[in-house]
């Protein structure tokens, strides 16, 4: 087995069951990768939608897979059904390793593995009647004698819950829920042991939500199926999955037990991500961890932890411990200002006007830096940086401005990328703070000291 | 005291078909630096009450004329009873073609002065409905990259706001754009006024949107879910900064919302609405602890996570209906666990259920401290005095609705 994901191999090996879990798997990710824009000659560098994942879905079971939109969980539950090409890693399905099946073995395989889409007004024809939809699969895959087809739809329609004269109806008859079944029908139609879910409810009515969920239980614990949900609604999540696992920018930040990480969550974008959640209870106090700021772009994602940008739990390099917090929070501040600028300017034109000084849309760099740090007693040395970087930036050389400050004031977690530790029964986590050396993000304060107020 | 208050509020939509009646006698209000939060499924009229308040129904929909939509901020009441003597009336006074109300004030004519009073957006000319909105009411729609234009810069929009509504122009406007684009969170607000919507992020383009709201310096803030389709993390940026800027301008907010989670956040008071109805007001503790009305108790219990640890949450049957005649029934009946028989023939009124009077059911059920048949008579004696208006309404409307068109 190549490891593809820049992980040791002895954190994950030692640790296997921690880091992917189960004892009897159906599906194992290993390292999968999902690269957009690589093949272009002139494309620049590749979005990462999905980079070095790895885990275990075992059978009969429920898997999560939560994270903000742009993380890469929809094209990772994509790549699972080869509906992207992989670049990299492996997916096996049942000990065969579905990446590389050709497209007669593909089309077989895919009985086996089927998907229901997040928004029930487009992924379904809207010119064929309901019946057709539903047995489309079946005409597809030559499935039995087209009596016996007709009859197999008539029993999933019964089954999720729609009636027998709805077979010559047409979609737009239906509600979005009702939609959604007719979704769920058809992926059901082969008898597939393996369905991916791309958030079935997210478009629906809470008490609509409901009744899908209910049913997706049902139908689970009738056939044996094993989901993987994919969903940003972590309350749903939270009802329906075994185990849950967290993305961030293509990368899988935590994985365990539901319960369990939602109780005791170890890696800080787990925990940011679950205080954010508005609980339906206006007691819950209101200690929550607000994130700053938006994901990075996937295509120029942070050196070092992906997470680092946003992270109110980065790791401050030591030689800056004397530094005050207020202190701290400024140096942060400005080096996003010029993370942000070289993100905007990436385009030619704009460079060329930096370049001749007629660029005046930007508040000019030394203004900032003035508002900044004026009034506070920085060290010399971190002063003669801090100047250094507004000269370099003033004369547009904004890449290297970034590259001297993460230097100077990355630390860790801009340098490497965290490996995966195992931190609770069946429950793992990439972070630097889980590391011997440093303080667990849950015995710090949940104020972020990082961030200035805004 | 209320800054905003809507009563009997009936928005219809008359298509070939049939009449939909898409709000059917809404009642709330907002205090000022209150937030108040509207909750309920699609189709159960929470845009449609927003859009109502600030005269944004187009054809074929239109508010009916008995619906009361009152703004009380009495520097406002003031100017507009100075610029319009005619249409003034004193609160004890009848006179019918009045649309401004001073309670107390003293003066007349173009010196009045007004303490306390109200302007009726309802009976109002167009050109103060103008007035109010964006001014006084501004609106924060859900789809952010839609309500703005696509074509020119966010600074473009907000200073075009700034020179119509405020007569600002040049580098003053520009000043004041990267203020309220600084007051809003956004960082470098001086680039990002060149930028276009496009290169802005969902939660940027939120922030843009109620910087563009709060150009006119607004006393109420309606928001039609704006962080519906934003992530967790975004959307507690936006309840965050909306928190702020209510504390900071002593905004008030209503806040429409279908989750719960959210009206729990940020919600001091909350309206759940059912087919075109208020059925429960109550303040949000209670609403969450107490909820009364069996839709709302329905609504709550189906929320995936707070019921506990169950493997299947209970589920409400059926569907939101859409309204298309008078309600001479419970709405919610046909789906309600607890329906009984006179819930087919008698349309319940809002009673209260306690705290004074703060937290109202539109129920059958209540008021408990009743028997069944005190009950019964009371809701449907309020009903046929609120029918008895509707009819009298219709028939006037006739004879307006032939001037309009």
């Amino acid at each position: 087995m190549t490891r593809t994901d820049g992980v040791p191999a002895d954190a994950v090996g030692t640790d296997r069951y921690a880091a992917r879990g189960h004892p009897d798997p159906l599906v194992v990710v290993d390292g999968l990768r999902t690269y957009y824009g690589s093949e272009k000659l002139f494309g620049g560098s590749p979005v990462k939608a999905v980079d070095g994942v790895s885990f275990e879905i075992g059978r009969g079971e429920t898997l999560g897979i939560v994270g903000e939109s742009g993380c890469g969980k929809t094209t990772l539950g994509r790549s699972l059904l080869r509906l992207e090409d992989v670049d990299g890693g492996r997916v096996e399905f049942e000990g065969t390793d579905v990446t590389t099946l050709g497209r007669r073995e593909l089309k077989r395989w895919r009985r086996n593995a089927q998907m229901v889409y997040q928004d029930p007004t487009t992924s379904i024809n809207e010119r064929l009647t309901v019946g057709r939809i539903v047995r489309e699969p079946l005409d597809v895959h030559d499935w039995k004698t087209p009596a016996e087809r007709r009859e197999r739809v008539s029993t999933l329609l019964d089954r999720v819950g729609l009636r027998p004269e709805h077979y010559h109806r047409y979609p737009h008859q239906f509600s979005g829920g009702q939609r959604q079944r007719i979704g769920i029908a058809r992926a059901l139609a082969l008898e597939p042991e393996f369905v991916v879910l791309d958030e079935p409810v997210s478009a629906l009515d809470v008490s609509v939500q409901a009744k899908i969920l209910n049913l997706l239980a049902d139908l689970q614990e009738e056939f044996g199926l094993t989901y993987m949900l994919i969903a940003h609604d972590l309350s749903v999540v939270r009802h329906i999955c075994d185990r849950v696992g967290v993305m961030y920018l293509g990368k899988l930040m935590e994985i365990g037990p539901t319960e369990q990480l939602f109780r005791s969550p170890s890696n800080p974008y787990t925990r940011s991500l679950l205080s954010a959640i508005p609980h339906p209870d206006p007691s819950v106090g209101t200690d929550r961890i607000t994130l700053r700021g938006t994901p990075p772009s996937p295509r120029d994602p942070p050196s070092g932890c992906v997470f680092s940008t946003r992270c109110p739990y980065k790791i401050r390099p030591e030689e800056h411990a004397a530094l005050t917090d207020d202190q701290w929070a400024r140096i942060e501040e400005f080096r996003n200002v010029i993370r942000e600028r070289d993100r905007a300017e990436e385009s030619l034109i704009d460079r060329l006007k930096g370049r001749l000084g007629l660029g005046r849309r930007f508040t000019p760099i030394d203004s900032i830096a003035a508002d900044l740090f004026d009034g506070t007693a920085l060290p010399e040395d971190v002063r003669d940086d801090l100047d250094r970087a507004t000269e370099l930036v003033a004369d547009g050389e904004l890449g290297t401005a970034r590259t001297a400050l993460a230097e100077r004031f990355g630390g860790v977690c801009e340098a490497d990328a965290p490996s995966q530790h195992r931190v609770g029964d069946g429950q793992a986590s990439r972070c630097h703070r889980h590391a011997a050396e440093y303080d667990e993000p849950a015995a710090l304060p949940d104020e972020p000291e990082s961030f200035l107020p805004e | 005291m209320s800054l905003l208050s809507v009563e009997g509020l009936r928005t219809t939509f008359q298509t070939d078909q049939e009449v939909v009646r898409a709000v059917d006698g809404v009642s709330f209000s907002v205090d000022r630096g209150h937030t108040l939060g509207i909750v309920g499924e699609s189709g159960s009229g929470k845009s449609v009450t927003a859009r109502s308040i600030l005269g944004l129904i187009d054809e074929p929909g239109w508010v009916h004329p008995d619906s009361r939509i009152r703004y009380h901020d009495p520097a406002f009441v003031e100017s507009i009873a100075r610029r319009y003597p005619d249409r003034v009336r004193w609160a004890d006074e009848d006179r019918g073609e009045a649309f401004v109300t001073i309670e107390s004030g003293a003066g007349e004519g173009g010196s009045v002065t007004v303490e306390s009073g109200f302007v009726d957006l309802v009976g109002a000319p167009p050109a103060v409905v103008r007035d109010v909105r964006g001014s006084e009411i501004a609106m924060v729609f859900q789809d952010a990259l839609s309500s703005l234009n696509p074509v020119y810069t966010v600074g473009n929009q907000i200073r075009e706001l700034l020179r119509i509504h405020r007569g600002l122009e040049g580098r003053e406007a520009r000043e004041v754009a990267t203020e309220l684009l600084e007051s809003v969170g956004i960082p470098d607000p001086r680039r990002r006024l060149g930028e276009y919507p496009h290169q802005f992020s969902g939660g940027m383009q939120q922030r843009a949107v109620i910087a563009l709201a709060l150009a006119c310096d607004p006393n109420v803030l309606l928001c039609d879910e704006p962080t519906t389709a934003l992530d967790v993390t975004i959307q507690a940026q936006i309840l965050e900064l909306l928190e702020r800027l209510r504390r900071e301008r002593e905004l008030s907010i209503v806040f429409i919302t279908h989750d719960m989670g959210v009206i729990a956040r940020i919600a001091d008071s909350v309206a759940v609405m059912y087919a075109g109805e208020v059925v429960e007001r109550a303040s949000v503790e209670r609403l969450f602890d107490e909820a009364k009305h069996p839709y709302t108790r329905g609504l709550l219990r189906s929320i995936p996570g707070l019921s506990g640890d169950v493997d299947r949450l209970p589920t409400i049957e059926g569907s939101v209906p859409t309204p298309n005649e008078p309600a001479t029934y419970c709405r919610y009946a046909p789906r309600c666990p607890e329906a009984f028989e006179a819930c087919e023939r008698i349309h319940p009124q809002a009673v209260s259920v306690g705290d004074g009077g703060d937290h109202a059911a539109a129920c059958l059920l209540y008021p408990e401290s009743e028997t069944l048949e005190e009950r019964l008579e009371a809701h449907e004696r309020a009903g046929e005095t609120d029918e008895r208006m509707e009819n009298g309404a219709a028939t006037r409307d006739r004879t307006d609705g032939e001037g309009v068109r």
